[in-house]
């Protein structure tokens, strides 16, 4: 079995927007069928969780203030947006 | 808990007018504080963390969910709901301008999230964020908004 991906999801606080996007990328790597955990963080912190996870993913206003890290980062503009959502995901981590 | 618990009807305004970002988030605040759910402070708190991070907090076209922290005032978790007529612009280029605001008063990190996940279910459902967006009632809105 493929190890499991940890995924970090990134607002201001970790308390509102980074919550709507766990939601969404918990529907996202159902439909993708990866095994896959996200976690929260907020701004201050992600630089430092970074370095464990697979994949970062965040608003695109506050992609800037991550800084460099290993993981690649997906920047979403319109949270909502499901299949943009997925194709991020999906060209972010390479897969088919 | 769900929109219908954090969300009473009394923190429902339509034909919301403001002159800046700002101000919206200080009419949809003042909802929240006038029912007793946050401190005053919390209004400035949710302006100072919009300005410091940045136009982030409009999540989708038309959308921003304005927050601030727990310890900036928090008396118990809630939502208000605001929608701006005419619109306003918050500074997110894709996303601009703002029609509705969904504020989130959080006590932790776990008793909103069940609002949110039927916020985003309305969201994603164009016909569902149609209505809310031509609802001509606050009772009409209620009837979108509480999923029962």
């Amino acid at each position: 079995m493929a190890k499991r991906l940890k995924i970090l999801a990134v607002c201001g606080m970790g308390i509102g927007t980074s919550m709507l996007l766990k939601m969404q990328l918990d529907k996202v790597f159902k439909v993708l069928d990866l095994d896959a955990v996200v976690e929260l963080a907020d701004i201050s912190t992600a630089r430092g969780l970074a370095v464990n996870a697979d994949l970062i993913v965040t608003s695109n206003e506050l992609v800037d203030r991550i800084g460099d890290v290993t993981a690649p980062i997906v920047a979403v503009t319109n949270f909502m947006d499901l299949e943009g959502l997925t194709e991020g995901v999906r060209s972010a981590l390479k897969l088919n | 808990m769900n929109i219908k618990e954090l969300l009473p009807i009394e923190r429902i305004a339509l034909n919301v007018q403001a002159n800046d970002w700002e101000d919206a988030v200080r009419s949809v605040g003042r909802l929240m504080v006038d029912t007793g759910v946050v401190e005053e402070e919390y209004i400035e708190g949710m302006i100072a963390t919009t300005k410091e991070l940045g136009p982030y907090i409009v999540i989708a076209p038309g959308v921003a969910i304005p927050h601030s922290r727990p310890e900036d005032g928090v008396i118990t978790t809630c939502l208000a709901f605001a929608r701006l007529n005419p619109p306003i612009n918050f500074g997110n280029e894709a996303n601009d301008p703002v029609r509705v605001l969904f504020a989130l008063g959080a006590m932790d990190h776990s008793e909103h999230v069940e609002a949110l996940k039927e916020i985003a279910e309305i969201l994603t459902d164009q016909d569902q964020f149609d209505k809310l967006l031509k609802a001509e009632t606050v009772r009409e809105i209620t009837e979108i908004l509480y999923r029962d």
